[in-house]
């Protein structure tokens, strides 16, 4: 990308050339990439897979010192990583618009046809697109635009309403969301911890130390407890550090080791296009 | 009541973010058309503050602008390279979208290796810890350290399923890590739990100090 694709100054007309080469080359690949025979498909699609991961696979693998010069460090791929992955994450970004599409089209269709819940349907649209134009005026337009004064209430600028929108909609909402779940945690575990097992009581007691060590009542129920010496272990916040940091942390670090090496294992079948399934045996 | 007062109780910042807060938290009571509203305002909002942000933060910065500003024109393959995910919605090119994908997952596959030796090598090698009190290691950290080691150890035996478990030794040390795991799976349920009624907290904090302007019965 550094020495193949030299960059144009955007005023150059060459700039705009090669803008539109590039667009008639890529429409041009994707024609004769739909006119391909469609047996070759799925061995294309298994060579663009093991393409994508070979840079990363190739720039670890490759030993330090390797095509560059002494004192710097990696190997000769090193320097474009930060372009690798900026490729990554704008490819990724693109597919953003899957998501929207599906959620946006769906309540689109039942708002115009006005069936059962179409109001919901409406206030989740209006809402969608008030956020995204407010979001982006916000960014790019700072407070100027202003919102002319309505029945004698002073002018409000759309930062103003980027800030109800975001403050008062989004964040409070969010929070109000993950509270909620709190909710249904402890409604869960009241039924878990109705199984009476060793298991069971474990965890419960567990927990509760946790929650216990975390809070003042913990603090006043065991502040008689001397804060030095063997009964200050007693303490239910020191209680919980320890299992916090001398029990759960191993046993979420073994957790995590057998996690990596599914999600490395998993990994290097997509790469090598050995997963199967409904998705990837599609022809 | 105050004008002033109303006038802070209306003020629309605060006035939808606690009708917001109080019609998502009716849910504990029942299923209600006001949780439904305020579920789908939610959702609108944080789908357009999603779609907002990809293109202030990424698209933006990483992609519009060296490609225009920069003069970086290389970046406009990206473009059809971005509508190939699209090819979903049609049935004559939705392979594309599958090659599209094929790269994507590739790249992702990629990061994870070097994910894997940055971030879980360090911790395999952090996890052979000194057991003899020597040095700077004293008779304490020694016997922390063994249990660390014993409970990884046991854990990672209960996650052993590639032999059957016949050895005693075998199915002791995976009980052992059993019993292990759910206290480490409570202490993460009990943080699980403390994180949750902190927003709690904090949105009965919004809606009686913030909105109500209670602060003065509680102090």
């Amino acid at each position: 990308m550094r020495t193949l694709f030299h960059s144009i100054p955007h005023t150059h007309p060459l700039y705009y050339v090669a803008l539109l080469a590039t667009v008639a080359a890529g429409i041009g690949i994707l024609a004769l990439l739909q006119a391909l025979p469609t047996r070759l498909r799925r061995p294309l699609i298994a060579l663009v897979t093991f393409l994508g991961g070979l840079y990363y696979a190739a720039e670890f693998f490759i030993p330090t010192g390797w095509g560059v010069h002494k004192g710097v460090d990696g190997n000769f791929l090193s320097p474009y990583f930060d372009k690798v992955a900026n490729i990554s994450s704008v490819l990724g970004s693109f597919s953003i618009g899957l998501g929207v599409f599906s959620l946006i089209g769906m309540h689109l269709r039942i708002a115009s046809r006005r069936r059962e819940s179409w109001g919901f349907s409406l206030m989740l649209l209006i809402s969608f697109v008030a956020m995204t134009i407010f979001t982006l005026l916000n960014e790019y337009a700072g407070k100027s635009v202003v919102i002319p004064s309505v029945a004698g209430h002073s002018s409000i600028t759309n930062h103003d309403i980027y800030v109800v929108l975001f403050n008062g909609g989004l964040a409070s909402l969010d929070s109000a969301m993950f509270a909620l779940i709190g909710f249904f945690i402890i409604s869960a575990s009241y039924r878990a911890f109705r199984i009476r097992s060793v298991e069971a009581t474990l965890l419960m007691a567990s927990a509760i130390i946790v929650m216990l060590g975390q809070v003042t009542l913990g603090s006043w129920l065991t502040g008689g407890l001397p804060s030095h010496g063997p009964l200050a272990f007693f303490r239910f916040e020191n209680m919980s550090e320890y299992i916090l940091v001398h029990l759960n942390a191993p046993a979420q670090r073994a957790v995590t080791f057998g996690l990596a090496l599914g999600v490395l294992a998993t990994s290097l079948r997509l790469w090598l296009s050995l997963e199967r399934g409904l998705y990837f045996d599609q022809e | 009541m105050s004008a002033d007062y109303l006038h802070h109780l209306l003020l629309p910042k605060l006035l939808l973010g606690a009708i917001g807060t109080i019609a998502i938290l009716s849910l504990v009571f029942r299923e209600n058309k006001l949780y439904r509203l305020f579920e789908h305002v939610f959702l609108g909002l944080a789908t357009g503050y999603g779609l907002a942000t990809t293109w202030t933060q990424v698209l933006r910065p990483k992609w519009w602008d060296p490609m225009v500003g920069g003069g970086e024109w290389i970046w406009i393959l990206a473009a059809p390279l971005g509508l190939m995910f699209y090819g979903v919605y049609t049935k004559k090119f939705a392979w594309m979208a599958r090659l599209i994908f094929g790269l994507y997952f590739g790249l992702a596959a990629g990061t994870v290796f070097q994910g894997f030796a940055e971030e879980y090598v360090p911790q395999i090698r952090a996890s052979f810890k000194p057991l003899i009190a020597h040095g700077a290691v004293t008779a304490a950290m020694a016997v922390n350290n063994w249990i660390f080691v014993i409970i990884l150890i046991c854990v990672l035996v209960y996650f052993f399923f590639a032999f059957e478990q016949n050895s005693a030794v075998i199915k002791r040390s995976a009980s052992a890590g059993r019993v292990m795991l759910m206290i480490a799976f409570g202490a993460i349920f009990g943080s699980t739990i403390m994180i949750r009624e902190a927003l709690l907290i904090d949105r009965i904090r919004f809606l009686l100090i913030e909105w109500l302007q209670l602060g003065h019965i509680f102090r």
